[in-house]
C-alpha cells in the first residue's frame, strides 16, 4: 500500500559513535534532503546526520551541545 | 509566541515581537508547544497544551508580525480532541489542519478558510475508539508531501500510525500502525517526532526513550518520472522516461519555471511548467496530471 513503512535502521545514542540523542525530542530533514537534524532534551543537543540521497541512511556528523 | 526576522544569508535571527496569552485579546497560548505556518505564509496556528486549544493568527508575510484571529477550544462549539494539544500541521494545499493531542490521545481535523485563516472542526479520531490505536501520547503529526497520508507519532504507544487522507474533505481513515518491538521495528520507544524526506521515500522518527532516530523506507506511487534537482545530489526518481532538467528561479517565490525532458520512443521533448515549490517536493501524480493537462502524455 502507498505510504507503508519498512524499518531500515536505528541510530542510537552511544552506539557506533552516535551522540546527542539522549531523550530525542524532535527530528527534521533539510529542504535539500541532504541532512537530518535531531534535538535532545537530556543531552541538550542538536545532532546532525548526513543523509544518503539514494538509500536514505544516516551517518552521524556531530552533536552541538548547550554550553560546550 | 515570539517572532524573529531571519537573515537569509547568515541565518542570524533578530527579535521582532511576541504575543502572550491573556494579553491584548490573545488566547489559547497557555503551554504553547506546537506551531505551524500555512503554505501561503499568511496564517499561523499554535497548539496550547494547557489551554486545550488552537490559536489562529493572521501573519504579515513581509514583517512576520501576528494578529490574533480566533480560538478553537476543546469542548466548545463542538470542537473535540484538543485536550493537551501538542502538535499541529497543515496540508500543503492549505485546506486542512491536523492537531495531535496528548491527553485526549486524539487527532483532530479542521478545514481551513484560506482567506481568513478561520478553522472549522471536521472530525476527531480518538485512541481506543473503533479501530483507532497508536494515539496514546500523540506528540507529532505530519501530512505526506503528496497529501494522501497523515502520520502520527505516539509517545506512550511507541508507535507511528498512518491514516489515509481524503484530500477534498480532509477526513482520515486509519490504515496501519508500526509499533516498537513488533515485526522487527525498533527505535519508536517514546516516539516524539516524525519527518519525511523531500523525495518522500524515507520517514524519520525520533524517540526520547530509545534515545534514537529510526529510519523507515516509505512506499510511494510508481510513476513515469525522474526528477533531479539542479545543484542537489538528492535525485527524486520515480521513473525513466521523464527527466527534470532545470529550474529558474531557484527560490520558492515566485514559483519556479521547471524544465522537463520527456524521452519518448523516438525523440526527446522539452516541456515547460510552472509549478509551486511544494509540488516539486511532491512529484509523481501531480506532475503527471499537469502533463496530461498539457496534452503531451497520453
Amino acid at each position: 500500500m502507498v505510504g507503508n513503512l519498512t524499518f531500515i535502521e536505528i541510530l542510537e545514542d552511544g552506539e557506533g559513535g552516535v551522540d546527542g540523542l539522549d531523550g530525542a525530542t524532535s527530528v527534521n530533514v533539510s529542504p535539500d534532503g541532504n541532512h537530518v537534524y535531531a534535538t535532545s532534551n537530556q543531552d541538550h543537543t542538536v545532532t546532525m546526520f548526513i543523509r544518503n540521497g539514494t538509500t536514505g541512511n544516516l551517518t552521524f556528523v556531530e552533536a552541538q551541545k548547550d554550553g560546550a | 509566541m515570539a517572532a524573529f526576522s531571519r537573515n537569509p544569508a547568515t541565518g542570524a535571527l533578530s527579535f521582532v515581537e511576541f504575543k502572550q496569552d491573556g494579553v491584548e485579546g490573545v488566547d489559547g497560548l497557555d503551554g504553547a508547544i506546537g506551531v505551524a505556518i500555512s503554505p501561503d505564509v499568511k496564517h499561523l496556528y499554535a497548539a496550547g497544551y494547557f489551554d486545550d486549544a488552537l490559536a489562529a493568527f493572521s501573519r504579515n508575510p513581509t514583517t512576520g508580525t501576528l494578529n490574533f484571529v480566533e480560538l478553537k477550544k476543546d469542548g466548545v462549539g463542538g470542537v473535540d480532541g484538543l485536550d493537551g494539544g501538542w502538535s499541529v500541521t497543515i496540508s500543503l494545499g492549505g485546506k486542512h489542519l491536523y492537531a495531535a493531542s496528548d491527553l485526549d490521545k486524539a487527532l483532530a481535523v479542521f478545514s481551513r478558510n484560506t482567506t481568513t485563516g478561520e478553522l472549522t472542526f471536521v472530525e476527531m479520531h480518538k485512541d481506543g475508539s473503533g479501530l483507532i490505536d497508536g494515539l496514546a501520547g500523540a506528540a507529532s503529526v505530519i501530512v505526506s508531501p503528496n497529501g494522501n497520508q497523515v502520520y502520527v507519532a505516539g509517545t506512550i504507544d511507541k508507535t507511528v500510525t498512518m491514516f489515509s487522507r481524503n484530500s477534498a474533505t480532509g477526513e482520515l481513515t486509519i490504515e496501519q500502525i508500526w509499533r516498537d518491538g513488533v515485526g522487527g521495528v525498533d527505535g519508536l520507544d517514546g516516539a516524539s517526532s516524525i519527518a519525511i524526506s523531500p523525495d518522500e521515500k524515507r520517514l524519520y522518527a525520533s524517540a526520547r526513550d530509545d534515545d534514537a532516530v529510526a529510519v523507515f523506507s516509505r512506499s510511494i506511487p510508481s510513476a513515469d518520472l525522474e526528477i533531479v534537482k539542479t545543484g542537489s545530489p538528492d535525485p527524486v526518481t520515480t521513473g525513466t522516461n521523464l527527466t527534470y532538467a532545470s529550474q529558474s528561479p531557484t527560490t520558492a517565490h515566485p514559483p519556479p519555471r521547471l524544465t522537463f525532458r520527456l524521452r519518448t520512443s523516438s525523440r526527446l521533448e522539452r516541456l515547460w511548467f510552472l509549478l509551486r515549490q511544494s509540488e516539486v517536493r511532491a512529484p509523481g501524480l501531480r506532475i503527471l496530471r499537469a502533463l496530461q493537462h498539457a496534452g503531451c502524455c497520453s
